[in-house]
């Protein structure tokens, strides 16, 4: 059973001890569009999953939170939706490995809309170390 | 070149900015506080147990029911915030991808 991030999850990463972040570093930081985004973990369509599996789950997660983008500086809503993404992966017991360079492509890319849920949800698969 | 003038307003003793001839007054801290502090309205539907003990607790606590849910949120996040073992795997999995991370905000 999928272990979801719920707001509260969120909001301990983005102010976490292991986060460099400030208030002041923040900007607007929209709860209600980081609510929206997380939800889509637990997206359904006629009783079942949207998203089947966990490594389609966390594409969404991530594009989601790339897309909507809660924080307003660009910059640290990246590095939160990529770290809220190895959260998620990380308590289903999933280890994300994603290569220095091939993470901020993969980033820039969903964020301009050239990658989609699917192609994104293979390159995760292919860099996780799973059970 | 950018050029900004910046006045001064009497009246508030607030400073204002003219840029790219856009007039913008800059906040104090207390305004920003003030911000904060913002409120916003909403609906909130409980199930009817749930709403008999909220008042029951907000009766012996002697506060509104909306100040005891705001209190139960904060407390929610700030649990999650505290939490030890959540915090050791926040870090561990920041150090293990700390060069894919670097890259992010490089």
């Amino acid at each position: 059973m999928t272990v979801h991030i719920d707001v509260a999850d969120w909001v301990a990463i983005v102010f976490g001890s292991a986060s460099s972040l400030t208030v002041a570093d923040l900007g607007a930081m929209r709860t209600d569009v980081a609510v929206a985004a997380l939800s889509v973990t637990r997206a359904t369509v006629a009783g079942s999953d949207l998203y089947p599996d966990d490594h389609m789950k966390a594409a969404a997660l991530l594009s989601e939170l790339l897309i909507r983008a809660p924080l307003s500086i660009d910059v640290f809503n990246r590095e939160i939706a990529a770290v809220t993404t190895l959260m998620f992966l990380d308590q289903n017991g999933h280890a994300w490995r994603p290569s220095p360079t091939h993470l901020p492509y993969w980033i820039s890319e969903t964020c301009r809309g050239r990658l989609g849920v699917h192609s994104l949800a293979q390159a995760i698969a292919d860099e996780c170390v799973c059970p | 070149m950018i050029l900004a003038i910046v006045a001064w307003q009497y009246s508030h003793a607030t400073p204002i900015v003219w840029y790219r001839g856009i007039r913008r007054t800059v906040k104090t801290l207390e305004e920003m506080k003030a911000n904060i502090m913002d409120m916003k309205n909403m609906t909130l539907r409980l199930p009817l147990e749930q709403a008999e003990a909220l008042e029951l607790v907000a009766t012996v606590d002697g506060k509104p029911m909306s100040e005891e849910i705001r209190e139960a949120l904060m407390a929610h996040v700030d649990q999650r915030r505290k939490d030890p073992e959540f915090q050791d795997r926040l870090k561990r999995v920041m150090s293990e991808n700390a060069s894919a991370l670097k890259r992010l905000t490089s």
